[in-house]
């Protein structure tokens, strides 16, 4: 256990039968994981679906947990497993990840981009969530739990199953191309 | 834990903005999964009912079982012995007819040693054809002899499947049994037995012949008088 890993301790204590710990481990996750799945899988509906079936989870194999790593990492492994099975029984088919040449402009014009400031205002927080729909799978899962979940880029690595540095690129690329359509609409208005 | 070099992007800047508009799960989704976490951990405490009621229903069987069957005894067991020997008998009975009944040693052993259970039904039906074919031999070999004997004869099953049909009906098994040995001592036709006793003569043996005699008369009383050839 990671020292000060306070989720961890919790998740612990729940595991060894006070409920109490579990009110708070939930408190103080459930609303980033739920827009975490919320981001990903899209719809509310299944968002509910999706958000009780990880939390299902991780009371089921409350016993089988070992704090190795940090409790979020786990947590967000499952959420994120459970939104690909979801995605495998609702039959969706991921977006194809940008291609590099896509990638390498996007990157290239982010630091010209500062929309951020801009787009907290008006109705940005709705374009925001237009174009994380709009990103492909593995940029928008990269982007979602680095802000989200708080996670490292090598948790985010491991959690997706590829190195911390296709991580972190997905990282960019994703963040790039928000700034982008949110620049492009302030623009617009 | 996130360093210096793992924040390409301001992570807290981005949070806000997506933390905007109050985009949570709802009260009900927050109630069912805490509820959810109590029941994980309240069965915990009441796990050992399932075994040990099911332990208890096990044990309740068996002492059941065993309650019943010390009340009524084991069920009743015939020996093949016990219907094994008429059908041997008859079978000896049929070869040497004035010889006396066939001794208890002809019987098989297996026979003897294997003590089964037999319950009548209606599968048993070629035993039951071969019980009317030993009953017609039966009547064949006696068919002269007092007819209280050839009644006797008939009415006692000659197979096992017949023994025990009767005393399955009856309810009164020994009594079936006994009739059925008394049923063995078959007695041979006086005319047939009258002339073994000629032949003792013929040979000799006269003693012999009037102990024969004897015992033609006592078992056909009247027989000798009526049928005693007149040159005698």
């Amino acid at each position: 256990m990671e020292a000060g890993d306070a989720d961890a301790e919790l998740m612990l204590r729940y595991a060894g039968g006070d409920a109490r710990a579990f009110d708070q481990l939930y408190a103080m996750h459930r609303s980033g994981l739920w827009r975490f799945i919320r981001r990903t899988v899209g719809s509310a509906a299944a968002t509910d679906d999706v958000f009780q079936e990880c939390w299902s989870r991780v009371i089921e194999h409350r016993a089988r947990y070992q704090p190795t790593a940090r409790f979020a990492t786990w947590l967000y492994r499952i959420a994120h497993n459970c939104c690909m099975d979801h995605w495998r029984k609702s039959g969706r088919r991921a977006r194809r990840e940008t291609t590099d040449e896509d990638a390498i402009a996007l990157a290239a014009d982010e630091a010209a981009a500062e929309p951020l400031a801009a787009a907290l205002v008006g109705e940005a927080r709705e374009r925001l969530a237009a174009s994380l729909e709009a990103l492909p799978d593995e940029q928008r899962t990269a982007f979602l739990l680095y802000v989200e979940g708080g996670l490292s880029l090598a948790e985010i690595g491991e959690i997706t199953g590829a190195n911390p540095e296709t991580a972190k690129s997905r990282l960019r690329y994703a963040v790039a191309r928000l700034k982008r359509a949110l620049a492009t609409e302030t623009v617009a208005d | 834990m996130a360093t210096e070099q793992d924040k390409p992007v301001d992570r807290e800047a981005w949070r806000r903005l997506l933390e905007k508009g109050g985009d949570a799960p709802p009260a009900l989704t927050d109630a069912r999964i805490r509820a959810a976490a109590r029941r994980a951990l309240a069965p915990r405490a009441r796990r050992w009912w399932l075994p040990a009621s099911l332990a208890a229903s096990l044990l309740l069987a068996v002492l059941l079982v065993q309650w019943q069957y010390g009340e009524q005894g084991p069920p009743a067991v015939i020996s093949e012995s016990d219907y094994a020997a008429p059908a041997a008998e008859d079978a000896a009975s049929r070869q040497d007819a004035p010889a006396p009944p066939a001794p208890a040693e002809r019987r098989s052993p297996s026979a003897v040693e294997q003590p089964t259970t037999k319950e009548f039904s209606a599968a048993d039906e070629s035993s039951a054809d071969a019980t009317k074919r030993e009953r017609d031999g039966l009547s064949e070999i006696t068919v002269d002899a007092d007819r209280r004997h050839e009644d006797a004869a008939q009415a006692a099953p000659a197979t096992p499947v017949a023994g025990v049909t009767q005393q399955s009906v009856s309810g009164n098994g020994a009594g079936v049994v006994g009739e059925l040995r008394k049923s063995r001592e078959v007695l041979p036709a006086p005319e047939d037995w009258y002339a073994s006793i000629e032949d003792l003569r013929a040979a000799g043996r006269h003693e012999e012949a009037d102990r024969e005699l004897e015992r033609l008369e006592a078992a056909y009383p009247g027989w000798l008088e009526k049928n005693r050839p007149p040159d005698r």
